[in-house]
């Protein structure tokens, strides 16, 4: 969990990436991300399903220690749904569930907006919080989100390293963002990539929850350079406004709702299209999958984007991320083996 | 402990299939079985053979595409909607379980495997994906399922859709039961069977579904007969966990005419058979909780020799309630939201505490299918519950689907320790009782 935040209780522990961190800021509260130290060691806790993905597992043996009083959950998966079971019996404190659909129809943006409208409730305790507040925080975001697809679109030309990027969005979801925001500005403007960024063949990283900073330095390592991604904190994470005007939780439902998918949408073909749109966009030589291993959401589009890439005839290679440093060698051995296979131009 | 192996104990048990070795399509498997399911069941009249029967036939139908087919989730979707439509349901993850059943998983996982899924993945999904790969399955017209149980089903599906190249109708189910969730459920359902209607070309009217929402009103009636008889001493049961597989399978049938006839011959069936005192007392009652091997397991046998009978399982149970035929889309919304299943643990764990009291069971037994998430997931929760009504829980873990992993020597060792500690338990309470206990005072 998250060591650096003040052990107020105004934050609010959130894990996916459909959870619209609008609502808690615009009622003061701290949105934190809880990420369990993306790592598993030690014994498996007896209380989880031991083949639940290792992110869901590793957030449960690190709130073991140390939690925020609040957890907003969302339906994302079967193993999310158990996590909110478990963390309700095992932990305690306040709990919220977000019914979050698998659709984007406008039925189920209405339905999502007033979802989000219950949970605005709850977290104030039964008021409803003002419109203003709400609008005041969508313009923050947007502008965060703005910051963001910047600092991607850079990585996109290779005038900044993804891991750099990335790194970024870690301590953007650790600190506030007003301080943080402009020191990774100023961080910014004193480096100079142009140069050191290597000539290596460009690819596209493409993901679930990928919290090892290690793996994707392994990636630059083998002399490949990530020009873009499909990942839950990546670009997705930051893709599309919440459109101002209107009604608020409306607006946000349908910015949630119909941005850049994750595997957990309905509609596989809108996340391929995406993945071949930057693909092509970015000019990058293959595709690297870093698959949570027992991420049932995930896994199913596999073969579907194997099958896609390759009858376009763009390599592809499948990395399986257990949340342990056992197969980082393996990933090493491979990631440079897949480089030498995208320099001979197979 | 008993020693299984060298013993003798485990060739008793072993069960020689015609179909294994051997590679059989699944449309030989289905048209095999409608055709000789006399001999194959060898019991003619009775719900076993009758549901086998019916079933083979309709996947027959849907090969030989005798009208639009719809591929669905029975035991999920409303049913009523593609019966009352004259349509063609087919469940892949049913007709997975007769390949399983058939032992004709290997060139399907393999196929799936070639296609790129990872291993971790649900086998019964696996299985379907390589047969519909190996081009085993009957083609669909359209694809519709739900969101609730597991998110492997939903996500099938779409691999389906793409490789078929046709609709995919996926029904978002809310987890939250309140009053917008019922609206945005019913406008789905809606859609859908407006759906459904095009595609049967019969004008959409709500009034259509009624007779199928009377039919699966007479199986239920039938059903809760069938398990009532089920909470008695001996308790009626069929081999092999055949309560399961007819109950689970069953849902292929529910809101079409055969449904009531299913539960009907079985309530019969079970009736007869206990006037004659046929079925031998128990010495241990059983609740299954969550999924059975679909392939020949003999453990069940060899639980019965011993005295061990499965009363209940928890996917047997009927947990709706009274459906309005003059309101069908919204008795559908009751229906699924009344699901014990959808959601959160806390309504599974109670549901379980329910049937163990009221069938009155000694212990439960979770067969937990290793890929599934959602069930296992759930565990602690079952667990505590039970254990806090002083039901003790024998966790098993499986493949459902795939017997290449399945060890029967280890699973009946893994038994046979807790039926011996059940057996003292049992006994010592019974010496409480009587007050013929040693080593303390009868309080």
């Amino acid at each position: 969990m998250e060591s650096h935040r003040p052990a107020s209780d105004n934050r609010v522990g959130w894990l996916c990436s459909y959870t619209p961190m609008e609502i808690p800021l615009a009622l003061g509260l701290l949105p934190t991300r809880m990420s369990g130290q993306g790592r598993i060691s030690g014994a498996t806790d007896p209380r989880i399903y031991h083949l639940l993905c290792p992110y869901v597992r590793s957030v449960f043996k690190a709130a073991a220690q140390l939690r925020p009083e609040r957890v907003v959950f969302a339906r994302c998966c079967d193993a999310m749904v158990r996590l909110h079971d478990l963390w309700k019996v095992c932990f305690g404190g306040k709990v919220h569930f977000l019914d979050l659909p698998k659709i984007s129809s406008p039925e189920a943006v209405s339905y999502f907006a007033n979802v989000l409208r219950g949970w605005a409730k709850e977290l104030r305790d039964g008021a409803e919080p003002e419109e203003e507040e709400l609008w005041d925080s969508i313009t923050e975001m947007n502008r965060v989100r703005a910051f963001f697809r910047g600092l991607f679109s850079e990585v996109a030309r290779r005038a900044l390293p993804y891991s750099w990027v990335r790194e970024r969005v870690r301590l953007w979801l650790e600190y506030p963002t007003e301080g943080t925001l402009k020191a990774i500005e100023e961080e910014r403007q004193a480096l100079h990539f142009d140069g050191k960024m290597g000539k290596g063949p460009g690819v596209i990283l493409s993901s679930t929850m990928l919290d090892q900073g290690e793996i994707v330095s392994l990636i630059e390592e083998a002399g490949l350079v990530v020009v873009g991604d499909d990942e839950c904190l990546g670009e997705r994470h930051f893709h599309m406004d919440v459109e101002e005007g209107g009604d608020p939780f409306e607006a946000l439902a349908h910015r949630y709702l119909q941005r850049w998918p994750c595997p957990r949408m309905k509609g596989v073909g809108r996340r391929l299209e995406e993945l071949e749109r930057i693909l092509e966009e970015r000019g990058a030589a293959g595709v690297v999958i870093v698959y949570l291993k027992f991420c049932d959401q995930s896994s199913f589009d596999i073969p579907l984007i194997q099958e896609k890439f390759r009858k376009k005839g763009v390599p592809l290679l499948l990395l399986e991320n257990d949340y342990t440093s056992s197969a980082l060698g393996q990933m090493r051995t491979r990631l440079e083996a897949f480089r030498e296979i995208l320099h001979e131009g197979f | 402990m008993r020693a299984f192996e060298g013993d003798g104990t485990v060739d008793k048990y072993k069960t020689r299939l015609p179909l294994q070795g051997w590679s059989v399509s699944l449309e030989l498997i289905m048209r095999f079985i409608h055709r000789y399911q006399a001999s194959v069941f060898k019991k003619e009249g009775s719900a076993w053979s009758f549901l086998f029967r019916e079933v083979s036939r309709i996947t027959v139908d849907a090969f030989e595409r005798k009208a639009p087919v719809v591929w669905t989730t029975a035991y999920v979707f409303p049913m009523e909607m593609i019966w009352a439509l004259g349509l063609i349901p087919v469940d892949f993850e049913i007709l997975a379980g007769f390949l399983s059943a058939a032992y004709q998983t290997g060139p399907m996982l393999r196929a799936s495997d070639r296609f790129g899924l990872p291993q971790d993945t649900c086998t019964v999904h696996r299985i379907a994906v390589g047969a519909a790969l190996s081009d085993q399955l009957p083609r669909p017209d359209l694809i519709v399922t739900t969101t609730h149980y597991c998110d492997g089903k939903a996500k099938t599906n779409e691999i389906m859709a793409q490789r078929y190249g046709v609709e995919y109708l996926l029904v978002d189910m809310p987890l939250e039961d309140t009053e917008e969730a019922r609206a945005y459920l019913k406008g789905q359902l809606l859609l859908v069977f407006e759906r459904l209607s095009e595609l049967a070309k019969i004008p959409c009217r709500e009034e259509l579904l009624s007779e199928a929402v009377a039919s699966f009103n007479d199986m239920t009636r039938c059903m809760r007969r069938a398990n009532d008889l089920r909470k008695s001493t001996p308790c009626p049961f069929l081999p092999n966990n055949g309560g399961f597989i007819l109950n689970f399978v069953g849902t292929l049938l529910y809101g079409s005419h055969l449904a009531p006839t299913l539960y009907e011959l079985l309530d019969s069936q079970w009736r007869k058979e206990l006037e004659e005192r046929k079925f031998p007392q128990e010495k241990f009652r059983i609740l299954w909780l969550m999924a059975s091997p679909t392939f020949q397991a003999t453990i069940f046998e060899w639980l019965e020799d011993r005295g061990a009978r499965v009363v209940m399982e928890e996917l047997s149970h009927c947990y709706w309630g009274e459906m309005d035929p003059s309101r069908p889309l919204d008795s559908m919304v009751d229906r699924m939201f009344s699901n014990t299943f959808m959601g959160k643990a806390e309504r599974r764990a109670r549901t379980a505490v329910e049937l163990a009291k009221s069938y009155r069971v000694d212990c439960a037994i979770h067969f937990g299918h290793l890929p599934c998430r959602q069930a296992n997931g759930a565990l602690k929760l079952l667990r505590d519950a039970l254990e806090e009504e002083g039901i003790k829980l024998i966790q098993l873990e499986g493949d459902l689907a795939d017997p290449t992993g399945w060890d029967e020597v280890r699973v009946r060792n893994h038994l046979s320790a807790h039926l011996e500690m059940l057996q003292g338990e049992i006994s010592g309470r019974r010496a409480w009782a009587r007050g013929t206990h040693r080593g303390f005072e009868n309080p």
